[in-house]
């Protein structure tokens, strides 16, 4: 049984959080029932919106296309089961930016009827990568980790130079969250054919599955799938589950040692990283030829009596998950999409479940910070001590509170992976994570301000000298461009303009009747 | 439904200034009952004063800043910093230079450069200092450690009283009688008469660590900080680095002149080494804060703190060593820097 033995790497920081996850190995994946709606947002992914291919009042079949991805990074969206069109409109979104977003939402017939059309691509040894890329961009897959990119645009890269190694991320990715593990479990082996896929997609022969030291029945699933394929490309590396390990570079550097550089990408240092449940999507769509239409999700939180990993139809609205597992409890506090460390707080549980949905966490002020009242930084380090990217919060913090940005950036803040460790341990409860991000978005918005003031002065200037080029050309016929001049001072300038290209111009063409005239 | 939505993290967070203050507190609580056993009740007389004025301070300061004046108040920051100054006080010191100290430290030394988190220096340091200076005689009025009856004289707590609150002795009693040089001033007196280390060490009031008394109060302020590092409140650099600072340096003029240089464990459980090691020096508003940082912080603390032992004018020297090493503090943050992840290593 290949098995990474070497060292595992320490990252710097993190922390072990007193979350418990519904214990995978011990419930099974149950369904969620079919809701009266599925609300499917045509933007499930980090790119560009999907195009809606249908109307109201047509009816789909289930994995048919509801949406189209047009641009290069986008995914395609597909119905979740049969019915009819009903709206296509604005609704809540489970985003941390927008409050709702453009939605397909269908009225179920209740009949859950595949379409006739799904054709699997399980001879992709005999066709190109390329031909497998493109299943799987018109499977609608995208990363399932949280992040949502699409997955099609990572298997293009195997273009790059030397890449070689895909790692499948099983760590979840917050604490709380078994959605990986619940899969890993069950699903093993439809994983590793994703996985298997994916690797002819990339071009490279060495997979590295990452499973957390606390997953004992995902391992020895993943153990026993790895050993029954016999595939000797395979490895699998058990990492500690300190959060954030299931960061990418966070986890890589735990397999390997190896840092991701800043500014960078795991593919710029040869790495290829994907989350299992992606893998476990391609491997449906490779072998069945089903889309995207459905994912694990880890209903947690002590704000709910029934918790568990359940599989869910996107497009599922999270009150029909709530009404599954019993309702809510009367002192429930927040409804969390995500997890508790960087999930979203939402404010209607009409918001469905996307591509992108591991967790739904509904907790009770017993759990769940509900006191947002913050004290001075007493400058302990403990917001340093635990930082994954080894920054420094409490620096960070007092720049950006100055408005002073650019020692932000100075700092370093665009390593900031927002993990919200600083945040967890700060004794004066001072939302670090929130400052960061905010300071991003101020940098990002400087460098836009900055980018549109230099295009703005550029057209300008270029266009006052196309004035003054027709002006000192005689030719005026172009609707007096001296009068379109919009100020004196303007004026005055293309005029001391003309002068100085006259001047020039006698003066070239004295130096040119004395010379050769060769000189130009 | 509708719901709150409030920004990650979600996580209820596991401690809080107020908590760590207390823990503080709790952490001296050792150090109080050895202090009073040797040296009598003059501890807690000053710490009710300087805890009643350092809140009285505190409450001004906060109105006059335009501050919140509850939320601030209980986060007990002003209370640590007049227990630390009450330890730091001979016992017997006079009402007034106890409550200008204490009014010192919390008006000028916090709130004029901005109040919590923001004093580049440790208040109670400061305060102690500007006493130290100003009235020297009075702070260096320290008693016999009580147990050992090294005097003709010993102060009842009527007779300590006296003293606080009218700055003079009972007609019975004279200071020469009551008081006695602490171990290092003894010790660096003694030296500068030309006397030996083991000759000094032979005298009744010293013990096996050091001075009678006064070791055993370092055991109890050391006791206090390994359990707020047990706890987390502290982190273990600034009182190693500290130690180590002083007592490397310590150890290696003892091994050049044994007879005019005393030894490490003299040095480590002298004084307010302990006191300073984890209660003073881990202040972490003026101290520096990357783990590098905190190290060569430390460690200056603990070697100026033998330089000013050994060759400056004041026996003791916690109180200035960290105030100069507070000034270097952001200097040393600066160029201590921490390799952030994904930037080449250097």
């Amino acid at each position: 049984m290949p098995e990474i033995d070497q060292k595992i790497h320490r990252f710097h920081g993190g922390l072990v959080l007193p979350v418990v996850a519904p214990t995978a190995g011990d419930t099974p994946i149950r369904q969620i029932p079919l809701p009266p709606q599925i609300v499917l947002p045509v933007s499930q992914h980090a790119g560009v919106p999907a195009v809606p291919i249908v109307d109201r009042g047509d009816s789909v079949l289930k994995g048919e296309m509801v949406a189209r991805a047009e641009e290069l990074i986008s995914a395609p969206v597909h119905a979740s089961t049969s019915g009819t069109i009903v709206e296509i409109t604005e609704r809540p979104v489970a985003d941390p930016v927008r409050e709702t977003a453009l939605c397909v939402v269908i009225e179920p017939d209740g009949r859950d009827q595949w379409t006739p059309e799904l054709r699997p691509l399980q001879d992709y040894l005999g066709r190109s990568p390329t031909d497998l890329q493109d299943h799987v961009r018109n499977a609608g897959i995208v990363g399932m980790g949280g992040a949502g990119f699409p997955t099609d645009v990572k298997l293009r890269a195997r273009a790059q130079a030397g890449l070689h190694t895909l790692i499948l991320n099983g760590a979840e990715c917050d604490p709380g969250i078994s959605s990986d593990d619940a899969l890993l479990s069950e699903r093993a082996g439809d994983v590793i054919a994703g996985a298997q896929a994916m690797l002819y997609a990339l071009q490279v022969n060495h997979c590295i599955i990452a499973v957390e030291g606390n997953m004992p029945a995902a391992l020895d699933c993943v153990r026993a799938a790895v050993a029954e394929i016999a595939d000797e490309r395979f490895e699998v590396a058990v990492v500690p589950a300190t959060y954030p390990q299931g960061g990418e570079r966070q986890l890589i550097l735990a397999i390997t040692g190896v840092e991701v550089p800043t500014g960078g990408l795991p593919i710029d240092i040869g790495f290829a990283i994907q989350n299992v449940g992606t893998a476990y999507s391609t491997g449906v769509a490779v072998q069945l030829g089903q889309p995207l239409i459905s994912r694990i999700v880890t209903v947690t939180g002590d704000g709910l009596d029934d918790q568990g990993n359940f599989e869910v139809r996107l497009g599922t609205p999270i009150s029909k998950i709530i009404e599954t597992c019993g309702g809510y409890a009367d002192d429930m506090a927040r409804l969390i999409v995500g997890g508790a460390m960087m999930g979203t707080a939402v404010r209607d549980d009409a918001v469905p479940v996307t591509k992108a949905t591991n967790s739904i966490l509904v907790a009770t002020s017993a759990t769940i910070r509900t006191d947002y009242a913050a004290r001075a930084c007493i400058r302990c380090g403990e917001c340093s001590r635990v930082c994954p990217a080894n920054l420094l919060p409490q620096q960070l913090y007092w720049y950006a509170r100055a408005g002073e940005f650019d020692r932000v950036k100075d700092h370093s803040v665009f390593d900031c992976i927002e993990c919200g460790c600083c945040d967890y341990v700060c004794p004066s409860h001072i939302p670090l994570t929130q400052y960061f991000r905010n300071a991003k978005s101020e940098l990002w918005s400087q460098q836009r301000a900055r980018h549109r003031a230099d295009h703005a002065r550029r057209r300008y200037h270029d266009r006052l000298g196309r004035l003054a080029n027709t002006i000192a050309n005689g030719n005026l016929t172009h609707a007096n461009a001296y009068d379109e001049l919009p100020s004196e001072v303007d004026r005055r300038r293309v005029i001391s303009d003309v002068m100085e290209r006259k001047k020039t111009k006698q003066k070239q063409s004295g130096d040119s009747s004395g010379n050769s005239g060769d000189d130009q | 439904m509708r719901f709150a939505s409030t920004p990650a993290p979600h996580l209820i967070p596991p401690s809080s200034v107020p908590e760590v203050m207390r823990d503080v507190l709790v952490a001296l609580i050792p150090a109080a009952i050895v202090y009073v056993w040797f040296f009598g009740w003059g501890l807690i007389i000053n710490l009710v004063i300087t805890t009643v004025v350092a809140a009285g301070t505190e409450a001004v300061m906060l109105r006059l800043r335009d501050r919140p004046v509850r939320p601030e108040l209980t986060d007990y920051s002003a209370v640590v910093t007049a227990v630390l100054l009450a330890f730091a006080l001979p016992p017997a010191t006079p009402i007034w230079i106890t409550a200008l100290g204490t009014v010192f430290a919390i008006a000028i030394a916090k709130h004029v450069f901005g109040g919590l988190g923001f004093n580049p220096f440790n208040p109670a340091m400061a305060g102690y200092v500007v006493l130290l200076v100003s009235f020297p005689q009075e702070l260096n009025r320290w008693l016999p450690p009580g147990t050992l009856e090294l005097t003709a004289q010993s102060l009842s707590l009527a007779d300590t009283l006296t003293v606080v609150f009218t700055g003079s002795l009972p007609a019975q009693l004279d200071w020469d009688g009551v008081t006695m040089a602490t171990p290092l001033d003894d010790m660096q007196t003694s030296l500068g008469q030309m006397r030996m280390v083991p000759e000094v060490l032979a005298r009744p009031a010293y013990g096996v660590f050091g001075g009678a008394g006064w070791s055993w109060l370092n055991l109890s302020f050391a006791v206090g900080g390994l359990w707020l590092l047990f706890r987390g409140v502290i982190r273990w650099h600034i009182p190693f680095s500290m130690l180590t600072g002083l007592g490397l340096t310590a150890a290696v003029f003892h091994f050049i002149g044994p007879d005019s240089h005393p030894s490490m464990t003299f040095h480590l459980f002298s004084g307010a080494t302990m006191l300073g090691a984890f209660f003073i020096a881990t202040d972490p508003v003026s101290a520096a804060t990357s783990e590098r940082g905190r190290l060569i912080y430390g460690a200056g603390i603990g070697i100026l703190v033998y330089t000013i032992r050994t060759w400056a004018k004041y026996p003791d020297g916690v109180a200035f060593a960290v105030l100069i090493m507070n000034a270097a503090a952001p200097a040393i943050d600066y160029f201590t820097r921490p390799r952030v992840f994904g930037h080449g290593r250097r």
